[in-house]
């Protein structure tokens, strides 16, 4: 298992080799790759221990281990996104990647939760962009490497079934928690709002966000049986009354303004498990992580992967770090596992 | 002890919000806040039954991830 920046010439002999590959980088690169075992996704910044500028042709490549019994890659539409979990294997792990901004990426933002067997089965990944100067010359896109299409509007996956002896699991960082002030509730799902409850008054969002003068920079958290999900926020609105996120909202949950992170370092490393160096098969991070205020952040170096759009870890996850391991069972436990039927 | 997860109640109890647990796994917290809001938003027999068998499977199909023993022995106590 590997996870490096590499050159094109690298990433072409990999996947000659037979590889199994998921990938990160510019257009220019991924679409001259060869057919094989790989899937990708455009980005044009990545997560490394010192994130530095990489040249336009590097690609990040996540090398999956050698003892995966199978892989099937296929698109989703937004049709058809809601087959995911019932399509994935029964032991395994399924890596997703969607172009930003796409239907797809819509239907799966705010309908996840609803999906047939939704998380009973690992699914991880990463929403797709462009550079932040190139937004509406160029399109996110992701590609299925098995047939060499491209897509801006289809999300593409690679299912994997694992060995009987190895089981994957998905991580979730997030540094940021509730804080102490007004609980906010939205009347309806959405990736925008124009009125939240404030402590249960009816309010315009986008004045309250102003006249309070809420940092942006940090999301809205809301605690999904102890779960913290961010949802940030992408723009408020100068032409119209509204806020725009990068996930949606959804109405059932009461939010409150991430508290600021303090001691950003040490509280992140704090979260990365034991011995993750020798499992870790994928991470990515959120773009929004990189602007945090006043802080420069430390990866450690296990922790490199495309810095996306939005997290997928089940469901649709914003200004979180997401990785995905996969842990070796020793053969006592999965030969004799427990005294339980079924 | 032996215990049938097909027919132990607690799974229901744990959509129906008789029982609360904070699970250790992660995908469990996840799935438990999608069923609740499921169940709630349409209570049925049939529902519930649904729900109940999507947790009952996470945990089964976990079972060699040391939260998910963790977690049903939270939940299941001397019967796991």
């Amino acid at each position: 298992m590997a996870s490096t920046l590499s050159s094109l010439d690298t990433v072409c002999h990999l996947i000659d080799q037979g590889e199994k590959l998921l990938l990160a980088g510019d257009e220019s690169s991924l679409s001259t790759l060869p057919a094989g075992d790989w899937i990708g996704g455009t980005t044009p910044y990545f997560m490394t221990a010192r994130n530095e500028q990489q040249p336009r042709e590097t690609i990040h490549v996540s090398t999956l281990p050698q003892f995966i019994e199978a892989i099937e890659i296929r698109f989703y539409d937004e049709t058809t996104i809601d087959s995911i979990y019932t399509d994935a294997p029964a032991n395994g792990v399924s890596f997703l990647i969607i172009p930003a901004t796409s239907p797809t990426h819509y239907a799966f933002a705010l309908n996840a939760p609803k999906f047939e067997n939704f998380a009973v089965r690992p699914l991880a990944g990463w929403i797709a962009g462009i550079a932040l100067e190139e937004t509406g010359l160029r399109h996110p896109m992701v590609y299925n490497g098995m047939t060499r299409e491209a897509s801006e509007r289809k999300a593409v996956v690679m299912h994997i079934t694992l060995p009987d002896h190895q089981v994957a699991d998905i991580g979730i960082i997030n540094m940021f928690c509730q804080g102490a002030g007004d609980v906010i509730v939205f009347p309806g799902d959405g990736f925008s709002a124009d009125f939240a409850y404030i402590n249960g008054e009816l309010r315009n969002f986008r004045d309250y966000i102003i006249e309070n003068d809420i940092d942006t920079r940090l999301p809205l958290v809301a605690d999904h049986y102890g779960v913290s999900i961010n949802t940030s926020m992408r723009e408020i609105g100068r032409q119209q009354d509204k806020v725009e996120f990068y996930a949606p909202v959804f109405s059932h949950l009461n939010y409150k303004h991430a508290r600021p992170v303090t001691n950003y370092n040490s509280k992140l490393k704090a979260q990365l498990p034991i011995g993750l160096k020798q499992q870790m098969v994928f991470a990515c991070s959120c773009i929004l992580n990189q602007r945090y205020p006043g802080q420069k952040i430390e990866l450690p170096p296990v922790m490199t992967g495309p810095v996306s759009y939005g997290e997928i870890a089940y469901l649709l996850l914003n200004q979180t770090m997401v990785y995905v391991r996969i842990i070796d069972v020793p053969r006592s436990v999965y030969e004799q596992p427990f005294h339980l039927t079924i | 002890m032996a215990t049938n997860l097909a027919t132990e109640p607690i799974w229901k109890d744990i959509v129906t919000g008789k029982v609360t647990v904070e699970f250790e796994f992660m995908a469990a917290r996840i799935l438990q806040a999608a069923v609740s809001r499921s169940f709630k938003q349409s209570p049925s027999e049939i529902r519930l039954e649904h729900c109940a068998q999507d947790l009952r499977e996470l945990f089964m199909q976990n079972m060699k991830l040391s939260a998910v023993k963790k977690d049903l022995t939270r939940i299941l106590g001397s019967k796991f």
